[in-house]
């Protein structure tokens, strides 16, 4: 028996350190691929590029979607947001999804708007539309208030409302930087098209100053867990999304700020409904569609354009939150699982698919695994405790010292976070990520792999406490 | 076997907790370095604002004390001169601030084109055209010699247009690179109307996307001696060229005949049929009602639309000017339809 014990343990603490081994040695060749990047334009002046872009007059124009639900606290500052940014030439669609707060009467009465007329393509099918609104004072805004069908409803109402040949999916709850418009289309206005979709940086704005749509003062939050989430979207964005952008491999640009071509996206049959992550299956289709009609078209992500969005609060909202990305996840990996090792896909079959189906999909369960084993090894001693030791040391160094060296790369190159304490402070957080904020994440995920094995349909509702200086929650 | 692994793993994370340490160390150095470096460069701008404007505005003489030589100096000068340019448009200031950075400021960037990092190259182009540093034009030319990039070249072509323009065409024409359409825009759109009408005569020696640019820019010009060249282009074998030819000429605002484009009516491009449906607005309407009718039936949804809007229009302006009766609508309504263009 307890040679079987033995050899049990020596397989899995084996399995883990290979994978573990593996996770490191990606993540690595990706940080030293941002750093490269980020490195170029390191102390290019991005403000002049930018005005080289926007004193363009011949930019492509965009159409900016904007959907809504139940969004009273934050949508005034998100339009805001969007009124002040730096672009030739836009329209603003907001897409109210049969809110039931006062979302409508709020954006109607600030912006002045009165019910007309307006014609769409019905492109792709959605719910009905009740009513169309054109603002007074801004023509280029639009309040389009149709039935409940969910966000990707919505984002297709918009896209068939929509006259621009391409569109920008931005969160209700979201404000943009003023240039981040400029800087998210240009890999689409430097290619000549070449470009189908490009995914910004998305930012957590909770512990900010926001005025009119603004950010007037970074600085971080007092929440432990808000800054977990900084943290991790640092991490995600500038080590994963540079490297496998830079390889025409990323399967994820968030639905928080993104721009599409919308003839492809019409083409690959808009965002589906049925799904839960409605941003990650758009964009797979989209690599679906050009890998099959062999289209000579990128999907990438900029570092730069940054989206700043509300971060859950509370345990309960942050555990829903990361249970329906990772249901959402798994769903998109399964529904397109025949472009898995698959050699017509390219790349995206033959690696995109393989590592997110190994790190993101079940490395949630092989990381719990190796957070049992390490407390299994340790208490039986003898051999297995230099195991645990050994394990326990590539978790620190895959959980904290990567988050570590992405704040690094972040102050070094962006430097949104400008204050040494919050730099600091961020570092020291880090290095207990490992202990408590991981094991958690890691169980949410686990939920979110049971939900999908049990088709279960849960949306979870964020509870918002908007953007602006009244609704400022430190 | 596991003991040597603990102690590679051991090490590994030395290494990487020394080199965390390290850069660590070096942003922290750095980010205070830049911040004494703002501190001075906002010192200098606030201190010495008020006696930069009364020289620029010839209020008082300039003297040599304020000839830039520390970084922060030069940073915070740029600074100054930047926001005058970009927001005054008062030829004889800004003649002042190139003057000044051609006799000054013109060493301190020739010494930067060759640095070699590519941001600060690209800063410094970025310089010579803000303060026309025609000085510089020499060493600008010499970066085509060494390996430059897509960014750089552009930069560089723009600087060609802005000292020297009679070589611009030869050197676009040449370059190694394709730019982007609005690039090729942007370039096209400062082209003085010599330049444009050579580029018409070698618009084949033009990559597409560049022909395509110069098209549009001379719809936007709006010169109706350009009519013939963007005729021309209709029998072109460039599906998106024929398109562009059409809506240039519908933003020329010159009157038409319908029999050039009569063919396009039926086209199996739907863009070509919208491009006519609003080249159809410089016809009377009279001619063009049978035409709009058929073309509110078209499969796309875009031309019927088109068509349209176009038949609501010209009923709501018959019911805006309904009590005028016997004035001649037509008559005033493009005041450049004037004479029908063939």
């Amino acid at each position: 028996m307890s040679t079987v014990i033995h050899h049990l343990m020596l397989f899995f603490g084996e399995l883990i350190f290979v994978y573990m081994s593996f996770v490191i040695i990606v993540y690595s060749v990706m940080l030293i691929f941002a750093l490269l990047e980020l490195r170029k334009n390191y102390r290019l002046n991005k403000q002049r590029v930018d005005e080289n872009t926007i004193s363009a007059q011949y930019a492509r124009p965009v159409s900016l979607i904007v959907p809504v639900h139940n969004e009273e606290a934050g949508v005034i500052d998100s339009v805001h947001s969007l009124l002040n940014l730096r672009y030739p030439q836009t329209e603003i669609l907001i897409i109210n999804d049969g809110s039931i707060d006062n979302t409508v009467n709020l954006v109607v009465q600030q912006f002045q708007m009165r019910e007309v007329e307006r014609s769409a393509q019905a492109e792709l099918t959605t719910m009905p539309i009740r009513a169309i609104y054109q603002s007074v004072i801004h023509p280029q805004l639009w309040l389009i208030d149709k039935e409940n069908g969910g966000k990707a409803d919505a984002l297709n109402t918009g896209i068939n409302f929509s006259k621009y040949p391409y569109f920008c999916s931005v969160d209700g709850d979201s404000i943009l930087d003023e240039h981040s418009l400029s800087r998210v289309m240009k890999p689409i206005n430097d290619s000549n098209g070449k470009v189908a979709a490009v995914g910004g940086n998305i930012r957590i704005v909770n512990g900010l100053e926001v005025q009119f749509g603004t950010v007037k003062r970074t600085s971080l939050s007092d929440r432990a867990l808000v800054v977990m989430q900084i943290i991790e979207y640092l991490r995600a964005f500038l080590m994963g999304r540079i490297a496998l952008s830079k390889w025409n491999l990323i399967l994820i640009i968030s639905g928080a700020f993104s721009v599409f071509s919308k003839n492809l996206v019409i083409e690959a049959g808009g965002y589906n409904r049925d799904t839960i992550g409605e941003d990650m299956e758009l964009v797979v289709k989209l690599h679906r569609l050009i890998r099959e009609q062999s289209l000579k078209q990128r999907i990438e992500f900029v570092p730069d354009p940054v989206c700043w969005t509300e971060a859950p609060q509370t345990l309960g909202i942050l555990r829903k939150q990361r249970r329906r990305w990772h249901q959402g996840l798994i769903e998109s990996l399964w529904s397109h699982k025949r472009m898995t090792l698959n050699p017509k896909y390219g790349m995206i079959g033959m690696f995109s698919f393989p590592y997110f189906w190994l790190v993101e999909c079940i490395g949630p369960l092989i990381e719990l695994g190796g957070y049992i084993y390490v407390i299994v090894a340790f208490f039986m001693g003898d051999i297995y405790y230099e195991f645990a030791i050994m394990l326990s040391l590539l978790f620190i160094l895959y959980g904290s010292l990567f988050s570590v060296a992405s704040i690094l790369l972040e102050a070094w190159s962006l430097n949104t976070y400008p204050r040494r304490r919050d730099v600091l402070r961020m570092m020291l957080l880090s290095l207990t990520e490992v202990v408590w904020y991981k094991p958690l994440t890691l169980v949410w995920r686990l939920e979110g792999m049971i939900h999908f094995l049990l088709r279960r349909r849960s949306w979870g509702n964020m509870e918002r406490i908007g953007l602006s200086k009244k609704g400022l929650v430190k | 076997m596991i003991s040597v692994r603990l102690d590679i793993i051991l090490l590994l994370m030395l290494i990487v907790v020394l080199l965390l340490v390290s850069f660590s160390l070096y942003l922290f150095w750095e980010r205070a370095k830049q911040l004494r470096h703002q501190e001075r460069v906002q010192y200098y701008i606030e201190a010495n604002k008020q006696q930069w404007f009364l020289m620029l505005h010839d209020i008082e003489p300039f003297s040599e004390q304020w000839i830039p030589c520390k970084q922060h100096e030069y940073d915070a000068i740029e600074e100054i001169f930047v926001s005058y340019i970009q927001t005054l448009s008062n030829p004889s200031i800004c003649n002042k601030i190139y003057q000044f950075a051609n006799d000054y400021l013109a060493d301190y960037y020739r010494g930067r084109l060759t640095s070699r990092h590519w941001s600060v190259r690209m800063n410094s182009l970025y310089r010579v055209c803000d303060f026309q540093l025609q000085s510089l034009l020499e060493p600008c030319k010499q970066m085509r010699q060494r390996r430059i990039t897509r960014e750089e070249h552009y930069q560089l072509l723009k600087v060609i247009l802005m000292f020297e323009e009679e070589l611009f065409l030869e050197d676009m024409i040449r370059s190694p690179y394709e730019f982007a359409a609005y690039e090729y825009k942007q370039l096209m759109s400062l082209l003085s109307q010599d330049t444009l009408q050579e580029a018409m005569i070698r618009s084949d020696e033009l990559l597409p996307e560049c022909q395509y640019a110069l098209v549009d820019v001379i719809g936007a010009n709006r010169e109706p001696t350009d009519y013939s060249y963007l005729k021309g282009l209709l029998q072109s074998e460039d599906q998106e060229l024929r398109i562009r030819a059409l809506k240039a000429i519908y933003q020329l605002g010159v009157a038409i005949a319908i029999t050039p484009y009569q063919s396009f009516l039926s086209s199996e491009v739907w863009e070509e049929r919208l491009m006519v449906a609003q080249l159809l607005q410089r016809l009377p309407y009279e001619q063009a009602a049978e035409l709009y009718k058929k073309l509110a039936e078209d499969d796309s949804w875009h031309v019927r639309e088109q068509a349209k809007r176009a038949i609501i229009e010209h009923e709501n302006s018959i019911q805006d000017n309904q009590p005028k009766k016997g004035s001649n609508r037509h008559e005033h309504r493009n005041p450049s339809s004037y004479a029908v263009l063939r």
